[in-house]
């Protein structure tokens, strides 16, 4: 029973890590149909730059909740103005042109990154320390979740409400969905289309910057390829769930998760990956568009 | 823009010109093959190589050189990757050396060696799995570094004097870790006498973004020492989620593991760990000689394998030299089994199987932050 509690959290925790990056590549793929294979390191250069502000904001005496907040605040704005640039440099030019010349792009991008951070920082494993202070309420979960796990799943589930809501009751949020119907008929109306698509980039960055921070006070441990494997497990979530549909990254991030955890618990690690994978396929063969995802006719 | 472009291609011109125009070397040099993970997550373990053969280089050409030769180090990485070393290797093979100083992981050296195919000699210097010299395939495979088993048995006495009984095995699922784990299972099997159980085999996948699934099982399965077959990197995030967990077993690590950065990373969760390593011989002369040598040219570390690597480097030259030739290959063999040699890691001589004589492990645990040595 313990272990079946242990790896439900687990599961929980998987998911939701995998759901702050997923974010990213579903709401960019729903306004401009482009898969940016370049966020994971987004997601990667958020743990870093945390990580270089809580030492500066250590060092003046900052500690507790108060750095926490002031260190994910901080790398989510820095990772905006990445993910903003990100856009600008090498997307914007390639709108317009065939949807493979973005896509080689996004994957140029994210070499470069790994490689610039490499170059910059440190190709070495660097250690990462625990910004989350004590929760209040720690004593009746001991046992059944650490206090990362709490905070990951507390922070994405904030993060889900907060997303939902801005697309749901904000200008931009019915402009971000008018474009993902239709662009044209969306311009037409006097949607400004540039800070629609900016706006879509510098939103996934925030939720992959947060990710970075958590994940990286959970394993205490961080590295220059971290994103890859994180990137990839959040794209296959997104597809799982329906790219382009935002609940659809958050469900296919859960199942990607669980099914995940369960494998490695009950099975053997040997079939973590197996699992998902035999899971993506089949629902893709049931349900191509993914479990949320809306069908859509190619019109050539 | 045409002006431009005409610009450019003359300021070429003028760059291959004055590099031709260079003076031509009196002799033609030596040259000598490095292969191994100079990018990549395990860059630092060859890097480490990297900067014992460039000291065991900087000496022999200081000497006058192999055979009246200056040797000169032709660099390949492959990070590690089977792939990469298989094209690394093709491309050192392809320029015609014959002599070739690496590769760094056990799991890129085999799928070098396939690539060579006995037509070079290969001298690693952290390549540890059994395979690579049991199998009999690589005739002309050497290894300064003490095999994968004689770690393992290390490790059963290990558990044997502290009493361990039920024991979990996890590894990283690459060659090199998963056969760690695969020789401590055998270990531990062929004394059954001991009462140690293996209460659990797992592998984690290096880079996940949580091991928690694999750290319940632990939990779950109530064991009093963990052998961990991977890198150190791993197993400090491994450590930390299970001490976050309230797992205390005791982790029992090789030589990936015996590396400072297991301490500085891991923390208060790794304190009590064990790992079997490469005896420490930095305190001796030809040790410090080295050291200071290579403290001149770089501010990085040497790392776990430098002194295994120079040795490697050491023992090469003075078989080529003593054969006389840099391209008899079975000549060159039969000067690194029949002569011992006397290198920085001490007299160094190679069995007929590749695998050196005289060097053993030793077991360390970490204490107050660092790793000391251990006694049994």
């Amino acid at each position: 029973m313990e272990l079946f509690l242990n790896l439900c959290v687990s599961g929980l925790t998987k998911g939701s890590i995998y759901a702050l990056i997923a974010l990213g590549y579903t709401m960019v793929y729903g306004i401009i149909a482009l898969i940016n294979f370049a966020h994971g390191e987004i997601y990667m250069i958020g743990a870093f730059t945390a990580l270089i502000f809580s030492m500066a904001l250590g060092a003046l005496g900052l500690s507790g909740w108060g750095l926490l907040l002031a260190c994910g605040l901080l790398a989510a704005v820095y990772c905006a103005m990445y993910g903003w640039t990100l856009e600008k440099i090498a997307y914007k030019p390639l709108r317009g042109q065939s949807r493979l010349a973005p896509l080689i792009s996004a994957i140029g991008m994210s070499i470069f990154l790994q490689n610039y951070v490499q170059l910059v920082q440190t190709p070495n494993f660097l250690a990462y320390p625990d910004l989350i202070p004590p929760l209040p309420f720690a004593g009746a979960l001991s046992g059944v979740a650490t206090k990362s796990q709490v905070a990951i799943v507390a922070a994405t589930a904030l993060s889900m409400i907060a997303l939902t809501l801005f697309i749901k009751r904000t200008r931009m949020g019915l402009a971000m969905r008018a474009v993902s119907q239709d662009p044209t008929m969306a311009r037409l109306s006097g949607v400004n289309i540039d800070r629609v698509i900016s706006s879509t980039f510098v939103i996934g960055s925030v939720f992959a910057a947060v990710g970075g921070l958590l994940i990286g006070c959970a394993t205490r441990q961080i590295d220059s390829y971290q994103g890859f494997l994180a990137g990839m497990k959040a794209f296959t979530a997104a597809v799982l769930g329906g790219i382009g549909s935002v609940p659809g990254a958050v469900i296919g991030s859960l199942i990607l998760g669980f099914s995940e955890s369960f494998a490695a618990g009950y099975v053997s690690s040997d079939y973590e990956d197996v699992v998902a994978f035999v899971l993506l396929i089949l629902i893709l063969t049931l349900r191509p568009d993914g479990i949320m995802g809306s069908a859509t006719t190619q019109k050539v | 823009m045409r002006t431009i472009t005409l610009s450019l291609s003359l300021c070429l011109a003028a760059f291959v010109s004055l590099s031709q125009a260079s003076p031509a070397p009196a002799q033609e040099t030596l040259k000598i093959g490095f292969g191994g993970a100079l990018l990549g997550s395990l860059a630092s373990y060859g890097l480490s190589n990297l900067y014992g053969i460039e000291v065991a280089i900087a000496k022999a050409n200081a000497a006058g050189g192999v055979l009246g030769r200056q040797v000169e180090l032709v660099k390949e990485d492959d990070s590690c990757d089977p792939a990469l070393a298989s094209s690394a290797a093709t491309k050192l093979a392809s320029q015609g050396i014959r002599l070739i100083l690496g590769h760094t992981c056990s799991g890129a050296t085999h799928s070098a060696l396939s690539v060579y195919g006995g037509k070079a000699i290969v001298v690693s210097s952290s390549a540890t799995d059994v395979y690579l010299t049991d199998s009999g395939d690589n005739p002309y495979f050497f290894r300064t570094t003490p095999r994968d088993d004689a770690q393992s048995s290390l490790q059963v006495r290990l558990l044997k004097a502290k009493g361990f009984t039920r024991v979990a095995l996890l590894h990283d699922k690459g060659d090199y870790g998963k056969s760690l784990a695969e020789l401590a299972e055998a270990a531990i099997k062929a004394d059954p006498a001991s009462g140690i159980t293996v209460a659990l085999v797992e592998g984690v996948t290096s880079g996940q973004v949580s091991y928690d699934a694999v750290v319940a099982k632990v939990k779950d399965a109530g064991v009093d020492a963990i052998i961990w077959g991977g890198y150190y990197n791993d197993a400090s995030k491994l450590a930390i989620n299970l001490r976050d967990r309230g797992v205390g077993a005791v982790i029992i690590g090789a030589d990936g593991l015996y590396d400072e950065r297991y301490v500085t990373m891991g923390g208060s969760a790794v304190e009590g760990s064990f790992a079997t390593g490469q005896s420490d011989i930095s305190q001796s002369a030809a040790a410090q000689e080295a050291l200071a040598i290579h403290r001149k040219n770089h501010t990085e570390e040497t790392g776990t394998y430098f002194f295994y690597s120079m040795a490697a480097a050491e023992a090469l030259f003075a078989a080529v030299e003593k054969a006389g030739t840099a391209d008899d290959l079975d000549l060159i063999k039969t000067h690194l089994t029949s002569d011992t040699v006397d290198t920085v890691m001490g007299p160094v001589r190679f069995d007929a199987k590749g695998d050196v004589i005289g060097a053993g492990f030793k077991l360390y645990e970490v204490k107050d932050g660092k790793f000391v040595e251990a006694t049994l």
